[in-house]
């Protein structure tokens, strides 16, 4: 699951059963005081990821070497799993929206991607994890399909996936594709973690919020890709009215039942 | 479109709400572009009027939720973000309240975001160990008039001209909400973590003076000489120590 400061002293408390935990990158990336604090106590007892939410790596800006350096000494002193960030940019000409914008899927994307990714990696000294986000608008421009690109991209810029099920499916009711296709079209090789969420409708619109528990839906499209892939990292992302610490712990206790029982089937 | 240009007129729509980028935009029958569109033009506002509400949560609580979100919206619409990290947004708050509002509330708005900005800073500035006053004891006398004195990164100065800790007070639960907003006379507080815990304090105008040719590296001795005796200086300075404000001296 996702680490998250409403967690840090039960966690240290309770001590959970937990694999590993996720950590937002950005949160960590302070001088001191408590983050930091809590982050080495944490590390001590369970493993860690890093997933960030503000490389860009999709922007025409140049890449921010600065902040990559951050990564690189935050990631000494986490020693991660692995590092990820999400496929889309955050802004341009110096400002930042805070937000994981939409690419256009065109050859121009994808060989800017290709290349900056293998500047990233080359940089940080280890494979990107690049996530799919949700996402509202498609472009007129895009030559191709949103797996079609990540395909292309994972295979030109050697990097690895995190597949987000629970975007996948907001964007598949947001553009009325069919999320299975998606699915089935990624290439499990490259497939290094799954993000499952909960979102929240607009009339018959979804968008993003992580607010809620995981819903039916997405728990199916969950099983679907489980018997696919077999036993793939899988967490429960929640960043807004955060539950408890066993509630998401019982709700982590699902996805590794539906993993399991979805991987004994496909076998 | 070259990707440039896409991202550019993108962002001018979040921003400025300028439409080019809606002809970039695939149409279908499900959903008018406006809606889709408008979705990042929205959370734009809302995430930052959100990392602001963390950030000045008493500017919050004295304004109410609604007017907050408000004046907010405008100060985002001024102030686009140039910040990786979206905690680092925010600094000219207290600046542009003192100018969008009026009377005494404007500049006691503008003084209690001061104070929460240096509450945000010292949370997560950089961890250096506070020295015991103990350490001063192998200090040899003859060495002490040449001392100067190294200050917690933590350390955060805020003067204020209102009753603004009141409020801030308030917000913290600590104290009934204040009648009204007051002006008084220019006041020093001093803001610093210890540990894992921020503190805050009023400063004397006799200790402002001092920690400011501390902090601008004038020797003890040089101190002594703005007091009128040692012993009053050697008192301020074993406060600093006891607040974990020293991290050195040499």
């Amino acid at each position: 699951m996702g680490l998250r400061p409403q967690h840090y002293a039960e966690l240290l408390k309770s001590r959970p059963a937990l694999d590993w935990l996720e950590i937002i990158s950005e949160n960590y990336l302070v001088a001191g005081g408590k983050p930091l604090y809590f982050l080495d106590q944490i590390r001590e007892r369970y493993p860690m990821v890093m997933h960030g939410v503000s490389l860009s790596i999709g922007s025409i800006e140049p890449l921010d070497f600065d902040y990559l350096a951050q990564l690189k000494a935050l990631a000494r002193r986490v020693r991660p799993g692995w590092i990820s960030d999400h496929l889309c940019w955050t802004g341009t000409a110096g400002l930042n929206l805070h937000d994981l914008l939409p690419l256009p899927y065109t050859a121009e994307a994808l060989r800017h991607l290709t290349q900056r990714i293998r500047q990233v990696q080359d940089f940080l000294e280890q494979r990107l994890v690049i996530e799919n986000v949700s996402s509202y608008v498609t472009y007129r421009s895009s030559q191709m399909s949103e797996w079609e690109f990540i395909t292309a991209l994972t295979a030109e810029a050697d990097c690895d996936l995190l597949l987000d099920v629970n975007n996948v499916y907001v964007s598949s009711v947001n553009h009325g594709f069919n999320a299975r296709e998606f699915l089935d079209a990624m290439p499990a090789s490259r497939v290094r973690q799954i993000h499952l969420a909960g979102h929240s409708h607009q009339g018959d619109f979804l968008i993003d919020t992580h607010d809620t528990a995981v819903p039916q839906a997405v728990w199916e499209l969950y099983r679907h890709t489980a018997a696919r892939l077999g036993a793939v990292p899988t967490m429960i992302e929640r960043d807004g009215n955060i539950p408890a610490l066993a509630e998401l712990v019982a709700e982590l206790q699902i996805a590794r039942d539906t993993a399991a029982a979805a991987t004994v089937r496909a076998a | 479109m070259k990707l440039a240009h896409l991202q550019q007129f993108f962002q001018s729509h979040v921003l400025e709400g300028a439409g080019a980028i809606a002809a970039e935009i695939a149409a279908d029958e499900r959903f008018p572009i406006s809606l889709r569109l408008g979705i990042y033009t929205q959370a734009y506002g809302a995430r930052l009027i959100e990392v602001l509400a963390e950030t000045y949560p008493a500017v919050r609580a004295a304004l109410g939720t609604n007017r907050f979100a408000g004046l907010i919206g405008e100060f985002v619409k001024d102030h686009p973000s140039r910040f990786r990290s979206a905690r680092a947004y925010g600094e000219e708050l207290p600046e542009w309240l003192a100018a969008r509002l009026s009377g005494p509330q404007a500049a006691g708005l503008a003084d209690l975001a001061r104070f929460e900005w240096a509450v945000a800073g010292a949370f997560d500035a950089a961890d250096d160990r506070a020295l015991k006053p103990e350490s001063l004891a192998a200090v040899e006398p003859g060495q002490w008039p040449a001392l100067q004195f190294t200050f917690a990164p933590t350390l955060r100065r805020v003067r204020v001209s209102s009753n603004c800790v009141a409020w801030w007070k308030f917000a913290c639960a600590e104290q009934p909400r204040p009648h009204r907003w007051r002006s008084r006379c220019p006041q020093q507080w001093l803001v610093w973590r210890q540990e894992l815990a921020v503190f805050y304090r009023h400063l004397s105008r006799a200790e402002t003076a001092l920690l400011d040719a501390a902090l601008a590296g004038r020797t003890f001795g040089e101190l002594c000489e703005r007091l009128s005796t040692a012993a009053a200086a050697a008192t301020l300075l074993r406060g600093w120590f006891d607040a974990g404000l020293i991290i050195g001296f040499g």
